[in-house]
């Protein structure tokens, strides 16, 4: 979380991938495509994760320059595959998708995961989250309910936070590049 | 055992890798991973990680290559018919299953039996039979053994449309009047012609019963006998009357 004194009252700036949901996530990545500036999509990014929009349209570009290099610090992902977490009272595992501490999807959830990056060039990434994460206390049919999934998915977008998510997205992304990219052309 | 070749693929089982492929609900991966399944019998490549499942894709890219063109022009008792001998019956439903890419039936359909006359000329027996009841008999022949053929049919069937393109109106499929049109005419106009087209179309699923009416002059006794004749000398005649029409 970073902070700023703006005429004497603390504004915060949710900085670390802890703090910023799946949703906000997708959100900033939405403003970077329709941004026509860095800056406008940096302006506009913070105003997302807390600053007010008169911080953010009074702010000078010292303080904007240095307030992007902080929050790009802040970003960095540890990588570190966290295999379990709660919502709403329930444990999600990812435990399935894993060899040998390794992750591993199989290759219905992948097609299924593709399908969706072809419809939802953001969204998808909330809908991988909810087929890699099932809840322990059910079934391999439930998991596999598209109508469960979906659930999850709108569950997960306002409580998966991107420390979570991200090292999944990255290693999903990376297979599909490395990939179906080569093999589709 | 994964197959190594289109050579190992029979009719049937092209004909449900098409579908797969035609499938748009399924993405690149998705089509692949229903089509490992289906030549494998299995759907245990569900539950195998993906990047298994791409070395296979990458293995057998032989998957998306052409299908090797040379057929064979006997596949057991069944012949190939010389398509310019096709009938005007044969011609219509062979038009019928190319548009709906009944790709069996047009196997069933220019294959056909046949014998030698006394004379020694190859006789093929006459279209009475129906497709459908001949679709198991080459369900599982290789597609390398008759995808040429086909390839050969639809080519054939281009070159008599382009040929005879006097004889076939293209329609519009549908009117959509521009700025132009709604300059120049009224909306009571514009409607008549979106009406005009709609009728034209509407016709144009009953053009083959049109055709018989006029050959046969009106005498539907005489439909069977047209039917038999060689399509190419139909439409000849037709053109020829076309042209003198003119």
């Amino acid at each position: 979380m970073l902070e700023y004194i703006y005429k004497g009252k603390t504004e915060t700036l949710k900085s670390e991938l802890s703090e910023i949901t799946l949703k906000e996530f997708i959100q900033i990545l939405n403003l970077q495509k329709s941004s026509e500036a860095d800056f406008e999509f940096y302006l506009d990014t913070f105003e997302l994760l807390g600053f007010s929009k008169e911080l953010c349209d009074a702010i000078d570009t010292k303080t904007l320059f240095k307030l992007i290099s902080d929050f790009k610090d802040a970003l960095k992902s540890d990588g570190e595959f966290i295999k379990k977490i709660e919502v709403d009272g329930y444990i999600y595992s990812a435990a399935n998708s894993f060899a040998d501490d390794e992750f591993v999807i199989n290759g219905r959830e992948f097609s299924k995961i593709e399908s969706k990056m072809k419809v939802d060039e953001f969204g998808w990434i909330a809908y991988a989250m909810a087929i890699i994460f099932k809840r322990e206390d059910l079934s391999s049919v439930e998991h596999k309910d598209e109508t469960h999934i979906k659930h999850k998915k709108s569950l997960f977008l306002d409580n998966v936070k991107m420390d979570v998510a991200l090292p999944y997205v990255m290693a999903i992304t990376k297979d599909y590049i490395d990939n179906i990219k080569i093999l589709a052309s | 055992m994964f197959p190594s070749s289109w050579h190992e693929i029979t009719v049937g089982e092209y004909i449900e890798l098409k579908e797969i492929e035609n499938d748009d609900d399924l993405s690149f991966f998705g089509k692949n991973l229903e089509k490992i399944c289906l030549l494998t019998d299995s759907d245990e490549w569900d539950e195998k990680p993906a990047n298994q499942i791409f070395k296979v894709i990458k293995e057998n890219d032989w998957l998306v290559s052409k299908i090797p063109g040379n057929y064979k022009k006997e596949i057991d008792d069944f012949k190939l018919i010389p398509f310019h001998k096709l009938t005007l019956a044969e011609w219509i439903d062979i038009e019928g299953y190319i548009i709906k890419d009944k790709i069996l039936n047009v196997i069933a359909l220019i294959y056909k039996q046949h014998k030698v006359d006394e004379w020694g000329n190859i006789e093929f027996e006459p279209y009475k039979y129906k497709t459908d009841d001949r679709l198991s008999k080459f369900e599982n022949c290789y597609i390398t053994d008759v995808y040429g053929a086909i390839e050969d049919v639809v080519k054939f069937r281009e070159n008599v449309l382009s040929n005879y393109s006097e004889l076939f109106v293209n329609l519009d499929e549908d009117f959509e009047a521009t700025e132009e049109d709604k300059e120049f005419l009224s909306e009571k106009e514009i409607e008549e012609i979106k009406q005009d087209i709609k009728k034209q179309n509407e016709r144009k699923e009953f053009a083959w019963q049109k055709l018989l009416d006029d050959i046969s002059g009106g005498d539907w006794t005489r439909i069977e006998k047209l039917l038999e004749m060689p399509v190419l000398f139909v439409f000849n005649m037709l053109l020829m009357k076309e042209k003198f029409r003119d």
